[in-house]
């Protein structure tokens, strides 16, 4: 192709709009360079001023359905002396459901390693690795339903349908391996908010989440669509193909250069590989039993998350931007109204020692330096009860932790009140947390803009503080 | 001495500033300055001084501002700290005003500002050097903006080889720039860049065949008729439509529930394009069909303002009203008006010259509107409807409801009257189960308490609550020999002792002891739940009789209904919602419509008794009203070339873009209002140029021309026609088309949903189905989990108005080509098409159906040749529907060129 002008500008501006598959990387390079020779400047160019990224991937365990903060990472002891009394503060004045007296926690608070921070018997595994975490414990967003939770947390807000965190992330620094997709979710689940939770809304299509099944579906079956042909050999197929792009190449020889009909004639071969590198990266059969035991996999009760995990693993060692790992089953999982005790016990049991695990094979593979993981559901629960062994929705204070990536390490930050209901020392609101972890992968928050339907649009919108002291 | 009145209060205020002064002079400067400016500093100024953010509207960094306050009012009332909002906000009580916003300041810190505001707020800052002021919205300069001037009246330019007006306003421009245009496409070509244009389908082989024969001057225009009168030129356009008004099957957001009668707004705009009703009535119909003499059409027309993706589940219900609202203004500016208004919910537009009081006049309009349902199902709200019902479909629904109520109660009274006879079996054992009891202990396991039941011939449920009612009631007399026995596990003695007292109560149906034997929550209480009351048998006959009655209530008859709204009560005014919360209100606004689009000097007057919508929607649809005309005309000109005059279709505000040819959109504009805003006949004029018959690309560049792809690379001046891909509905229909899978059926409901109904609860699975050979227009749009195949080719996001769709290229579209099971159905029934035929006219039908073209020989001797290589390594029947597999994926299929 020749190299005049034009072509550069036209691949420009299909390349913004398309980028002709996942393979984003190859773009920047190719803007930085088109950038360099002056061209009319990108509108991509001025957004990437970065600062200097602290990681370069991230790992979210999303805990579907709000895990009760005041009974795992965050220890209440007038929550404890003060069970059964009215809460002495004013409650929400939007409840999602009215709930009753105070309720202390089932299980007993320890604290663990060097930094001394109380984790509640429920995670004993994850325990042993909280000199490493940072544990935010005044989080705080603004939706009492799961719904606009998610969409919250997931996008930033729960109001209109926007790009998923990931998305921005990935329209902000591409991804490093271009024959994989950028950003994968593992067994999402498909109801509150569903795929406006991973979809890339008006940023440019190649920004989307690519699940890998859902939550409905076991791990072991999880697969991308279309990835497998039910019909048609390789062997079929390869050959189909280059008959493909023979009727492409005559068709473009006619129709003139035209780089929409030359990058779609790329697609077929970047589909090609895909359907060899993602089963390969969701093949753990050449994983140790060593390795699969520390997941947890040789227990049926952790089997599923820790597959779930291990995958996530070598997703984030290919170069995956973002990753995404939700533990959520047929119900609304750690959604305990009632049966507190049984659910979160259930719930956490099958979470630990996967968790655990993830955070092992990260440090032993020098990955956990620059992976940021994080661990949260879309808001916590209330220190008052609902029944007798139940707790309510709350967004109004819960805690979330990240390790790895940049962040402190065995450091509590923030507070929530002396029993556990609002954010009350060092507030982290979503957009706050937000911003952060766009600062720790190198991005300001207020520059990572997308101009859309006339005004630019930020994962912040227009709050957001940088939490700069959790970074390490 | 007598003193005035006035004297009295001027007096009254010059003591009042000289006490004030007097603290500000001595130690209340002092205690300012060593106690409350430094906390002001460290813990304020960043978001409320001058010098930095003045979030809200306050600046806390002068008195003069503090006491004017942010736009919640003033900050401090001077002596009363309680009413003071600044004090109120560091308490940190109400949830909704909590400063500073991350971290509450200290006890002392808090205690420092009450006793300063106690003291009378002493505080020598003057203003600050910098005040920034809002920005001011001068309306009048706003109207100089093009797209809010008036319609100009302009005549085509003068061009001798132009053939119409608009290839004169077209060729005007290409020669200003020197630059060549396209030939005329050859007819192959253009008959399948206008069929696909119009009806969204390929030309048949013989529709081809028929046109490149017909050599006369009026073949195309003739080819314009018969398509425009053809039924499925409504589904093409009405999905253009449906874009806009963000149509689905249901809501998304938060609660993915089933919009069961939406298809019928879906229809109504499929109707209204094939019968072309006026653009006018049809935008009137859509905002206030409910306020028109009653019709079935305007009734279902106003489901535009219905569709929108709703938080059902929001518990504010105040907050969700003004989102909902939000939601509809959003809508109706960027569909009908290219202008971004729900931005000026929060503040006055960044861009345009709308001020929040624009938009409250307008929401003034929709708060005096019902969009909620009274019904609702927990915390989920439902959106409003109108019910089509006859009286005669309600009677067959009541009919149903009594007959499903009918079956329940006999479940009911069966289950009763099982329980009925335990209950008198159990009592005529009660001594045994007395007994039984004083053997057990609280420690016995359930597996204990089932092998003594089963021994005895006793129902463990019962075994198990009679024990635990007799733990848990010490103090009743009839039980405290029971008590002394059972210490013992003297079961005998119970025996002795109860035996001949509960025979006798039995007998005699009186006493304390016979009280206690038919006590409903007493020791012989049947458990609440049946699985611990029935056997096996009965509790299979119980669940038998429940599921037949789940089964009838599968078949409940659906009454038809239109989502739709209704007006309320009708408010006048409604306040300015201060950072768009109701929590916050500012002053009260009149209903209205935004002051730069208004025609008139005076406010229209809305009616008294009604929300106003229609005269909204009268005023939208005036041909006085600068953008609705040239709004729509553009739309039209950029779904028939892929682009827009002005290429921001859904913003015509200060960021969009310019129009490419202004002249050409006024003329346009103004030619659609007085042809009765007829959109058939805006096709007419528009197909029939030849800039729209021209080819896409140029094989020989004039010398004397600059060349127009560095001049004009993206092809704004129209110098080619533009490549265009086709949108995911063409390239199904058009698979299904050429294999003769595709149904022609027109409309009607395919969601599989009821109303209302989950399409996910929280299990994740997947209730929809798309197997099925309808258009693609009548598949299921469910947000949140689009179908696989509108996902990945572009379609817009069904939760917000789009009229111009993307047209990305990404591996995931591969993926889709090469192995989902629709494209491998469509190829397979293709081959077997063409199975009969011998091979090489196979090829030669396969490019007619799919190309439009007849295949040149070499690509025959190339097809036959693939498909002979390829039975080497697979079975050879397969090679045809590979071979079909391949035409559909090539890009010679897929682009319009």
């Amino acid at each position: 192709m020749d190299n005049t002008p034009i072509q550069q500008l036209s691949r420009r501006s299909l390349l913004q709009r398309s980028a002709g598959g996942f393979g984003y990387l190859a773009l920047q390079a190719l803007l930085a360079k088109e950038t360099a020779q002056a061209a009319p400047a990108s509108p991509l160019a001025p957004k990437l001023v970065k600062f200097p990224a602290r990681a370069k991937r991230v790992v979210f365990l999303f805990m579907k359905g709000g895990p009760s903060h005041v009974d795992t990472f965050d220890p209440k002891p007038l929550l404890q002396r003060d069970d059964g009394k009215p809460y002495p503060f004013e409650q929400p004045r939007v409840q999602f459901a009215a709930t009753g007296k105070l309720l202390k926690s089932p299980w007993s608070f320890k604290q663990y390693g060097q930094s001394g921070l109380a984790v509640s018997e429920l995670f004993p595994n994850v325990a042993r690795y909280v000199d490493d975490l940072c544990v935010l414990r005044s989080l705080h967003g603004s939706n009492t339903a799961h719904g606009g939770a998610c969409l919250k947390l997931h996008t930033g807000s729960d109001t209109q349908v926007r790009p998923s965190m990931g998305s921005w992330l990935l329209y902000g620094l591409g991804t490093e391996n271009e024959n994989l997709p950028g950003f994968l979710t593992i067994c999402p689940t498909l109801a509150h908010g569903g795929v406006n939770n991973w979809g890339p809304a008006f940023l440019p299509a190649y920004c989307q989440g690519t699940p890998i099944g859902n939550a409905s579906i076991p791990s072991n079956q999880a697969l991308v669509q279309h990835i497998v042909n039910s019909q048609t050999s390789k062997a079929a197929q390869r050959k189909q193909l280059d008959f493909l792009a023979k009727l492409n190449h005559e068709h473009l020889a006619l129709s003139g250069p035209d780089l929409a009909l030359e990058g779609r004639i790329n697609s077929f071969e970047l589909a090609y590989r895909m359907q060899s590198t993602m089963p390969e990266a969701q093949d753990l059969s050449g994983e140790s039993e060593a390795t699969k035991r520390l997941y947890g996999m040789d227990q049926p009760i952790t089997e599923n998350f820790g597959r779930q995990c291990l995958m996530a693993r070598r997703f984030l060692e290919r170069g995956v931007r973002f990753v995404q790992v939700t533990h959520s089953d047929g119900e609304v999982q750690w959604d305990q109204h009632g049966n507190l005790f049984k659910g979160h016990t259930k719930n956490a049991l099958e979470v630990d020692k996967p968790i655990a695990g993830l955070l092992e094979d990260l440090k032993q593979r020098g990955l956990l330096e620059d992976t940021l993981v994080i661990w949260g559901g879309e808001f916590g629960r209330t220190p008052t009860a609902q029944g007798n062994d139940g707790r309510d929705h709350n967004p109004y204070g819960f805690t979330m932790w990240m390790a790895g990536g940049g962040v402190k390490k065995g450091f509590a930050y923030g507070s929530t009140d002396d029993y556990g209901y609002f954010a009350q020392e060092d507030k982290v609101h979503i957009h706050d947390l937000h911003a952060t972890i766009l600062h720790l992968l190198g991005l300001d928050h207020e520059k990572l803009t997308h101009r859309y339907a006339g005004r630019d649009f930020r994962l912040t919108d227009v709050s957001g503080h940088v939490v700069k002291e959790i970074f390490a | 001495m007598k003193i005035s009145p006035l004297l009295a209060l001027v007096l009254f205020f010059a003591v009042t500033a000289g006490k004030l002064c007097a603290a500000s002079t001595e130690a209340g400067v002092e205690f300012f300055e060593k106690q409350v400016r430094p906390l002001l500093v460290t813990r304020c100024y960043d978001c409320h001084s001058a010098e930095q953010k003045i979030k809200g509207g306050l600046a806390l960094d002068s008195r003069e501002t503090m006491l004017k306050g942010g736009d919640s009012g003033a900050a401090l009332v001077a002596g009363d700290p309680d009413k003071s909002l600044l004090v109120e906000a560091v308490r940190y009580k109400n949830h909704d005003l909590q400063m500073p916003p991350k971290k509450r300041l200290s006890d002392s810190e808090i205690n420092t500002l009450e006793t300063w505001i106690k003291m009378g707020a002493p505080d020598p800052r003057t203003a600050a050097a910098r005040v920034k002021s809002g920005r001011i919205i001068d309306i009048n300069e706003g109207r100089k903006f093009w797209s809010f001037a008036p319609l100009s009246r302009v005549e085509p330019p003068v061009m001798p080889n132009a053939e119409t007006p608009i290839d004169a306003f077209i060729q005007e421009k290409l020669k200003a720039q020197r630059l060549p245009s396209a030939a005329a496409a050859d007819k192959r070509t253009l008959l399948r860049r206008a069929t696909f244009d119009l009806t969204g389908l390929p030309p048949t082989p013989l529709e081809m065949e028929v046109f490149v024969a017909d050599t006369s001057p009026e073949a195309f225009s003739r080819v314009i008729e018969a398509l425009l009168a053809s039924p499925h030129y409504g589904e093409r356009w009405g999905r253009h439509w449906l874009d806009l008004a963000r149509y689905a099957d249901s809501n998304g957001m938060d609660e993915n529930v089933a919009f069961a009668h939406a298809w019928r707004y879906r229809d109504y705009v499929v109707r209204a394009f094939n019968e072309d009703k006026p653009f006018d009535q049809f935008l009137i119909e859509q905002i206030a069909g409910d306020l028109l003499p009653r019709s079935e059409d305007a009734l279902t027309a106003t489901g535009f303002l219905a569709l929108g993706a709703r938080v059902l589940a929001e518990p504010d219900v105040r907050k969700l009203e003004m989102d909902i609202i939000d939601e509809q203004i959003d809508t109706i500016g960027k569909t009908f008006l290219g202008m971004t208004l729900g931005c000026v919910r929060c503040h006055d537009h960044k861009f345009d010259p709308i001020t929040q009081e624009d938009y409250y006049g307008l929401a003034a309009i929709f708060r005096s509107t019902r969009s909620l349902s009274e019904e609702k199902m927990g915390a989920i709200k439902y959106w409003y409807e109108h019910s089509l019902a006859t009286p005669a479909q309600r009677e067959e629904k009541r009919q149903f409801d009594d007959s499903v109520k009918a079956k329940q109660a006999e479940v009911a009274a069966f289950i009763a009257k099982a329980r009925g006879e335990i209950k008198e079996q159990v009592q005529t054992r009660a001594v045994d189960y007395l007994a039984a009891a004083a053997t057990l202990t609280a420690e016995s396991t359930a597996s204990e308490v089932a092998t003594l039941a089963k021994a005895l011939d006793l129902r463990a449920g019962i075994l198990v609550s009679c024990r635990k009612f007799l733990e848990a009631q010490p103090e009743q007399s009839v039980f405290k020999e029971w008590r002394e026995l059972a210490a013992n596990r003297d079961a005998e003695g119970v025996r002795l002792h109860y035996g001949r007292l509960l025979a006798e109560a039995l007998r005699t149906k009186t006493g304390p002891v016979y009280a206690a034997l038919v006590d409903a929550k007493g020791f012989l209480a049947l458990p609440v739940k049946d699985t611990e009351v029935f056997d096996g048998e009965m509790l299979a006959s119980i669940a038998e009789m429940r599921k037949a009655i789940t089964a009838l209530e599968a078949t409940r008859p659906e009454l038809p209904a239109v989502m739709s709204v209704a007006d309320s009560r009708i408010l006048q005014t409604l306040p300015v919602h201060i950072r768009g919360s109701y929590l916050t209100l500012g002053k009260p606004v009149e209903r209205g419509f935004p002051e730069v689009l208004r025609t008139s000097f005076n406010r229209a007057i809305l009616p008294e008794k009604q929300s106003g919508r229609l005269e909204l929607a009268r005023w939208l649809a005036s041909g006085e009203n600068p953008l609705t005309a040239r709004v729509l005309v553009n739309r039209v000109w950029r779904w028939h070339f892929g682009q827009g005059i002005v290429s921001s279709t859904d913003n015509f505000g200060t960021v969009g873009s310019k129009p490419s040819h202004p002249e050409l959109l006024d003329w346009l504009a103004r030619k659609f209002v007085e042809s009765g805003w007829s959109i058939k006949e805006l096709h007419r004029q528009i197909m029939n140029t030849a800039a729209y018959q021209q080819r896409s690309n140029i094989s020989v560049f004039p010398a004397d021309k600059e060349d127009p792809r560095l001049m004009d690379p993206e092809n704004r001046l129209l110098w080619r026609a533009n490549i265009q891909r086709l949108e995911a509905e063409q390239i199904r229909d058009a698979m299904l088309a050429s294999c003769d899978w595709l149904s022609p059926e027109i409309g009607g409901k395919t969601l599989q949903l009821r109303n209302r109904e989950f399409v996910f609860n929280h299990t994740s699975k997947d209730a929809s189905t798309y197997e099925s050979p309808r258009r693609t227009l009548y598949l299921p749009v469910i947000r949140n989990h689009l179908y696989h195949m509108l996902e990945q080719f572009d379609y817009p996001d069904p939760t917000m108005p789009s009229g111009n769709r993307n047209s990305t290229v990404i591996a995931p579209q591969a993926l889709l080509m090469m192995n989902s099971p629709v494209v491998l159905e469509a190829s397979q029934r293709l081959a077997n098409r063409l199975a009969k035929l011998p091979p090489e006219e196979r090829v030669e039908q396969a490019y007619a159906l799919l190309f439009g073209r007849p295949p040149q020989q070499e690509e025959i001797s190339d097809a036959l040749q693939w498909v002979q290589e390829f039975g080497r390594i697979e079975k050879s029947e397969r090679a045809w529907a590979l071979f079909c597999q391949s035409l559909f994926a090539a890009n010679e299929f897929i682009y319009l060129r």
